[in-house]
């Protein structure tokens, strides 16, 4: 288990990350590609470009905010409520600074952000044993001595059940991606596995932040908060940095035993029950499936944008400001052609071998490394090339 | 048996039924029947209804980790994905196996 005591020079800590980060994006970018919404309508990447300068601007301004407040690091990191949450805004390294000033100050806040997101993984930063242990072992403890686990293959209609509650996780997750795109994780943190003696592997997948004000169709949603406990008799799923699972098995089918909790009430394990839940989660989706489909680029660019202003709202409240963008960037998407720096450099990795492509990544998630930097490399490994 | 495709196996079973081709993946009101296997260029939010009803999932692009595949694991349905041309290969109606542990698609 990493601790960041581990990395005793700062800049330690931000190797290790662009490292496993760099391995990650490269593992991604080899798989044939296009499936992420909301392509072809826009890249999630034009949207990093709008973001990424005051997103990480209010960061820098508010870490400092709250040393002067005196607020401790434990405190910072609760702002963000979940890792993933947090780690999601690593997308937006990919955009570099524009100028050495930013860049000192980005590093700063990467400090800062990573340490916050190793004290809510409870010392497991980079999840390095494929585990998201957000919760730590008395927690676990505590919540499974007050949840009333059911058993599922007891049950009447088990089969039915069983796919009843996938096909709700897989809704809310749908819903999740309808709010925030591709950083599902804004609004859902999948964690665990957690070991529990007896029962198998509790894997747990909590659901906030479901009516952000900006979509118009969540206030027709009927919940906030919706938790699964669920346990598995085995399961090979692994966690990355990002909060995102890996598993080779099917979930659904090997459910043992299972919690739900809606806006902190448990409900009964019933396919009544199920199925009401469920509908009412597919009306919303279909509304807002019917209202984004009539949405022009430049107002889904908008919504995708305020959603990274979106995480920040805690932070921001804290100290009294709006969670809001500032009019300046509303203002750049309506009238701005995006042009991601980033973007055009992946489009030439498939030039490089293994090894190069990998010294690229690594270079382009850095906020040590400026654009020359980056394009240094490149046109040193294009000579050798040549 | 014919094997008339290839792909990246992304979730496990095996099924045969009919498929229906989704050419247009933001057309929301397309009816599917209980169980059939949906053929789709890539999952996008717009295939959310197809996707609850789908026996098994089959796309023309995408990897382990895309989302096509984290829903069919999810569900516990087979899945097929980045078979680079399913969606010009199969045909609505056609009876095929889909089989999610060695991505493979037979004719019957």
């Amino acid at each position: 288990m990493e601790t960041m005591e581990l990395y005793t020079d700062a800049n330690k800590i931000i190797d290790a990350f662009c490292e496993i980060t760099a391995k990650d994006l490269l593992k991604r970018s080899k798989e044939p590609g296009g499936d992420v919404w909301p392509r072809p309508v826009f890249a999630p990447s034009e949207g990093v470009y709008f973001a990424h300068e005051p997103i990480f601007s209010d960061m820098h301004i508010l870490f400092k905010l709250f040393e002067q407040n005196g607020l401790t690091s434990r405190q910072v990191a609760n702002l963000f409520m979940y890792p993933s949450r947090a780690a999601h805004l690593m997308y937006l390294l990919l955009e570099k600074p524009h100028s050495k000033q930013e860049s000192c100050s980005r590093t700063q806040v990467v400090r800062k952000w990573l340490e916050c997101i190793n004290i809510l993984r409870n010392g497991n930063l980079f999840c390095g044993d494929g585990r998201n242990t957000v919760w730590s072992h008395e927690k676990i403890t505590k919540i499974l001595h007050y949840s009333i686990i059911k058993e599922v293959n007891n049950l009447p209609n088990s089969e039915m059940i069983k796919d009843l509650i996938s096909k709700t996780i897989v809704a809310l997750s749908w819903y999740c991606e309808l709010l925030y795109f591709a950083n599902l994780a804004f609004g859902r943190e999948y964690h665990g596995p957690y070991d529990v003696k007896g029962l198998g592997q509790l894997l747990v997948r909590e659901f906030y932040d479901l009516k952000p004000p900006f979509w118009e169709f969540t206030q027709e949603f009927p919940f906030t908060e919706v938790k699964f406990l669920t346990i598995y008799q085995s399961s090979d799923i692994q966690f990355d940095f990002a909060g995102r699972i890996y598993t080779s098995q099917s979930l659904g089918p090997r459910l043992s035993s299972v919690y739900i909790q809606i806006d902190n009430k448990p409900i009964p394990i019933e396919p009544v029950v199920l199925e009401q839940t469920l509908k009412m989660i597919q009306i919303t989706i279909n509304k807002a499936l019917m209202k984004i489909k009539t949405m022009t680029k430049v107002q889904l660019m908008t919504r995708f944008v305020e959603s990274f202003f979106w995480v920040l709202k805690p932070l921001k409240e804290r100290v009294n400001l709006s969670w809001q963008p500032p009019q300046e960037v509303y203002r750049r998407i309506q009238e701005e052609q995006p042009n991601p720096y980033h973007l055009r450099i992946l489009k030439t990795l498939k030039n490089y071998t293994e090894d190069e492509c990998f010294r690229i990544m690594k270079m382009l998630i850095d906020p040590r490394v400026s654009y020359d930097e980056v394009r240094q490399l490149i046109r040193g490994l294009d000579e050798t090339k040549s | 048996m014919e094997i008339i495709l290839k792909g990246i196996a992304a979730s496990g079973g095996k099924i045969r039924n009919k498929v229906k081709v989704i050419k247009e993946p933001n057309e929301i009101n397309i009816k599917i029947e209980k169980g059939e296997i949906i053929v789709v260029s890539f999952v996008t939010p717009f295939s959310f209804n197809l996707v609850l009803n789908a026996g098994a999932i089959i796309t023309d692009f995408g990897g382990v980790t895309s989302h096509a595949a984290v829903i069919a694991r999810e569900l516990g349905i087979p899945c097929v994905v980045g078979t680079e041309k399913a969606t010009k290969i199969l045909e609505d109606g056609m009876e095929v196996i889909v089989d999610g542990n060695n991505g493979i698609i037979y004719r019957c």
